[in-house]
């Protein structure tokens, strides 16, 4: 490996000096994501890159790679870091590489309704852009605000919208790449319908956590502005009482853009941080979108299901709000230390055995957790369960076992936790079994020398590049977990930031 | 045999000194219409090798074992035949020999016409007994062995209350599993296949089971879509058995309505503001006389129609319909007494589609649907040119694409097929936002982006069928 001074030299040669940093403070910030890790980690990951570049165009993202390839240093690309895995963390170190300021939108067909954007522009932004041109970007992730294009994809994204318009990928008809080689690539033909489509490469930066390729831009289908958009909330008892709710609308014959249901645990946390916001109750939030006539025949039809279930309807003041919000959820993050959320999917038909043994989990773990869900399409529901999480408190990072145990509740349910990364990359083996050897093909023949984002997903390296200790072997990983709700479990009290009035679950 | 193999073939090839001064596209035709006195000897002995067996599975654990047999890891001894049969079988797959045993699965139906490089010996799977379909206990899913046919989980769902999502553009009598083995293009008007395709159950070459993705819930988040990667060229990295696919809740009313155009350009306009309407479908098939004929003898037919399929809350039909006869008021007629053809009884459906099969169909074309004018202009030009009859059946999506399948009443014979080809790609390319998507185009294709992801595939095959027995590469 190259001087840490010479490489930094050579990196200033290709993007200029002021965009490139070796300053302590940002590396600082760039060493972690929106995911709370206890500083202990620190001795497990060197999180804090080497270097920090920001590019601006894709022939410098490919020079970077080569370099780094020269150098011997992993590079690690990062959007608008709002993973939840440590997908954009560096392990060793290295030159992380923030797309940010690749935010350009290149180009907008309004007759194809197709956009032609830089990878590192936020969803919203460009959500908001489709607007102003009379189109719609049918899906964006919830935290769209801040959550890049590439990143987004590369997560593997699911989010609003998607119950109806399905995943990134079904937006996604072309990207550019630069793969490890520092070659740039197009992943497909964009004119070309792509559910037929050969040799189509798309899917492999779906999920792929930047750990073949950087994608530099992007070309995405929009679709006309839609008529109308009403948002609607429907409140519950409390969590049980709503949990036949997804599968009951998931199974009727109306088609909304978007249905969540909301935690009373997560309306509380989010009164503990504004008093003005909605009392503690479950909620169940549906959006429906479309040509206006539609619209108000389905919201009628959606009354009537979710009131032989045994929900209020509340007003539009509630409503809007709550629509308005959508990319908000997490304010109660000013609460404590720290806030980890952990995702997960389920089959939508045992939602209430995810609430069942979900509850078991938080009072063995003596945890107070909220659940917010989504359906992501007629058969299933993704939730996130968070929690706050103190590590300056010495059994503060124990919790952190929830994130294993939760995982296991949805293998259990025929689901799967979403997000491997650095931090969760032990459920990797678990999730695909006998298919594990394709994954690792892939990785290893895009990116034979094990430089782009190495170490992570489906292995989990070290900071030390010795034998044996250089890789944490996923059953250790998920063992260290397991040890720790063991020794959670045998905490006297339990944690309780907020108090729930309504009985909870 | 698919993509990655015919185009390996093709590389090494041209990289022959005997054939270098041969240009490319006149070598793959040579190859596609097995013109042997152009072709050297042992390019014709590759041509015309077949399956060593033909192996009719009845269960996934017959597949497992034949993998294991093709990948050396078990011997013959233990396929439990009869001492006749196992001594026909180890003769007659070559056992012993040096040269790689592959397994071919055989796709119920192809739309256009066969890969070019046959099964170098081997073992053919048929699978048309991994025809079983379960549908879990709420009807959100099914599991379907791919020898079933699409039809058959059409009626299974059906009879669970449930609805399939997704239907095969041309109505021929596919098994599900053509959409991953074969050319079946399965689709919805507002979906590809891969949305409601959860996981395959299949076996890699060295006999390990694979299920690629997941059973009950769609992949995120869990990694590279590997199922995704690999779909349309599946059978070429490992042996599908299942899929588990996504079914709807069939809602309480369900309907085809057919609209008759008198004009492509009627049709144009009128899909053009279906599409920017944001109404739901299930499906909107485009049909001419032709087609609409062959699908529905005596029925009135018009020179072009349109048949959508609604599915919704009574109240949010009833929207919908005054809604869809105002956007599409160029039409000069409505039927809605005209089921679908996926209704039809199933010995039906299957006579229909073995009719529509015997017509030569050489690729896909999708298309705006601003440019259909154009388009079925160029399509007629190709039909006169090679005095065959036109039928053509498409499909519309949500985004404005339509997807369009000419079936010209003429041979399947591989080099009219050529031919055809051949001018329709030169007829279509030319209007702006067109593509042609055929397996020759596939094999023409020579840009530097599409050979280089054609690399990547091939180096994933490599790997992943590191044992060499699945569908391997023929060296020269």
């Amino acid at each position: 490996m190259a001087n840490l001074d010479y490489t930094f030299r050579r990196l200033v040669n290709i993007l200029g000096p002021e965009r490139i940093s070796r300053d302590p403070m940002e590396r600082l910030i760039y060493s972690h994501d929106a995911a709370s890790l206890p500083k202990l980690a620190l001795l497990q990951w060197k999180m804090i890159p080497d270097f920090v570049a920001i590019p601006k165009t894709v022939e410098e993202v490919s020079r970077l790679v080569q370099f780094a390839f020269e150098s011997g240093l992993p590079i690690v690309p990062r959007g608008g870091g709002t993973g939840l895995v440590g997908g954009a963390v560096p392990n060793r170190g290295g030159i992380l590489v923030d797309l940010r300021r690749m935010d350009r939108v290149e180009s907008v067909d309004a007759e194809r309704r197709t956009v032609r954007v830089q990878a590192g522009r936020p969803w919203k932004e460009l959500a908001d852009l489709a607007a102003s041109r009379g189109m719609f970007l049918p899906v964006v992730p919830l935290g769209a605000p801040a959550s890049t294009i590439g990143g987004w994809y590369a997560k593997g994204g699911v989010g609003i919208g998607s119950c109806k318009y399905g995943d990134a990928r079904e937006l996604v008809l072309d990207m550019e790449a630069v793969l490890p080689s520092g070659e740039i690539v197009r992943t497909a033909d964009r004119t070309v319908d792509l559910s037929v489509a050969y040799a189509n490469l798309n899917p492999a930066f779906f999920g792929s956590e930047g750990t073949i390729g950087i994608i530099t831009s992007l070309t995405l289908q929009l679709l006309p502005k839609p008529e109308a958009l009403t948002p609607l909330s429907y409140s519950f008892k409390d969590l049980w009482a709503a949990r036949d709710a997804p599968a009951a609308i998931a199974d009727s014959d109306l088609d909304p853009y978007h249905a969540a249901v909301m935690d009373p645990t997560h309306l509380a946390l989010v009164k503990a941080v504004r008093p003005d916001s909605l009392d503690p109750q479950a909620l169940v939030n549906v959006v429906f979108e479309g040509p206006k006539d539609e619209v108000i025949a389905s919201e009628k039809e959606m009354d009537a299901l979710v009131a032989g279930l045994g929900g209020k309807k509340l007003g539009e003041d509630v409503a809007r709000p709550q629509w308005e919000g959508r990319f908000d959820l997490y304010p109660a993050r000013r609460i404590s230390g720290g806030l980890v959320i952990t995702e997960a999917e389920f089959p939508v038909s045992r939602f209430p055995d995810m609430l069942k043994r979900t509850s078991r989990l938080m009072h063995r773990l003596r945890m107070q957790v909220a659940l917010n869900s989504f359906l992501v399409d007629r058969n299933s529901v993704a939730v996130e369960a968070y929690f706050l999480m103190d590590e300056q408190k010495p059994l503060g990072p124990l919790t952190l076992a929830f994130v294993k145990k939760f995982g296991d509740v949805a293998f259990a349910l025929g689901g799967h936790p979403r997000g491997l990364g650095l931090f969760t990359a032990f459920n990797f083996r678990k999730m695909h079994k006998g298919a594990t050897g394709i994954y690792e093909t892939v990785k290893s023949q895009l990116d034979p020398h094990r430089k782009m984002n190495p170490g992570k997903m489906t292995e989990v390296w070290t900071r030390y590049d010795l034998p044996i200790v250089n890789v944490i072997p996923p059953e250790v990983m998920g063992f260290g977990l397991e040890v720790a709700a063991v020794v959670r479990r045998l905490k006297p009290t339990s944690d309780r930031y907020v108090t729930i009035e309504t009985g909870g679950r | 045999m698919g993509l990655l193999v015919d185009r390996a073939f093709i590389d090494a090839v041209t990289a022959a000194p005997a054939l270098r001064e041969m240009i490319r596209d006149s070598l793959i035709e040579a190859l596609f219409t097995r013109n042997d006195r152009v072709l050297p000897k042992d390019i014709v002995a590759v041509l015309s090798r077949e399956p060593s067996v033909t192996v009719k599975v009845k269960s996934d654990n017959e597949v497992q074992k034949l993998i294991r047999v093709a990948n050396g890891q078990e011997s013959t001894v233990t396929l439990g035949l009869p001492a006749e049969d196992y001594h026909y079988v180890r003769r007659q797959l070559g056992v012993s020999k040096d040269r790689d045993i592959g397994v071919y699965v055989r796709p119920r139906v192809v739309t256009t016409h066969p890969w070019i490089v046959p099964p170098q010996g081997g073992i053919e799977v048929d699978v048309r007994d991994l025809s079983s379909i379960v549908v879990d206990a709420k009807g959100n899913r099914a599991l379907a062995g791919v020898g079933a046919t699409w039809k058959a989980l059409y009626d299974e769902a059906a009879r669970a209350g449930r609805l399939v999502p997704f239907f095969p553009l041309v109505p021929l009598d596919y098994a599900i599993g053509d959409a991953l083995v074969g050319d079946a293009v399965l689709h919805s008007y507002a979906a590809p296949f891969r949305r409601y395709l959860y996981g395959v159950r299949s076996f890699a070459s060295h006999g390990q089971r694979t299920r690629l993705g997941f059973e009950e819930v769609p992949n995120h988040g869990t990694g590279y879509d590997a199922l995704g990667l690999l779909q349309n060229s599946m059978s070429e990295f490992v042996v599908p058995v299942a899929m588990s696919v996504a079914l709807i809740p069939r809602a309480r009313v369900v309907k085809n309505w057919v609209y008759q155009f008198p004009d492509v350009a009627t049709l144009a306009a009128a899909l053009g503001k279906l599409t920017a309407s944001g109404r739901s479908l299930l499906y909107a098939n485009v049909y001419d006389g032709a087609a609409w004929a062959l699908l529905h003898p005596g029925a009135p037919a018009a020179p072009i129609l349109l048949e959508l399929g609604i599915a919704g809350a009574p109240t949010v039909v009833t929207a919908r319909e005054k809604a869809l006869d105002t956007l599409l008021a160029g039409s000069t007629g409505k039927t809605s007494d005209t089921p679908s053809a996926y209704d039809a009884e199933a010995r039906v459906y299957s006579r229909t589609g073995d009719r529509i099969g015997r017509l030569l169909i050489p690729g896909y074309v999708t298309a705006p649907a601003t440019a259909l004018p154009d388009l079925f202009a160029k399509l007629m030009e190709v039909s006169d040119s090679s005095t065959a009859n036109l039928a053509v059946f498409g499909a519309v999506r949500r985004t404005g694409t339509v997807s369009l399948a000419p079936a010209f009443a003429a041979p399947k014979e591989a080099p009219k097929m050529a031919a055809v080809s051949r001018t329709l790609w030169s007829k279509v390319e030319r209007i702006p936002g067109v593509s042609y998507l055929s397996r020759l185009a596939e094999l023409w294709a020579d840009d530097a982006m599409y050979r280089a992801r054609l690399g990547v595939l091939l180096r994933l095959k490599d790997e992943i069928d590191s044992a060499r027995a699945v569908e391997p590469t023929v060296p020269m």
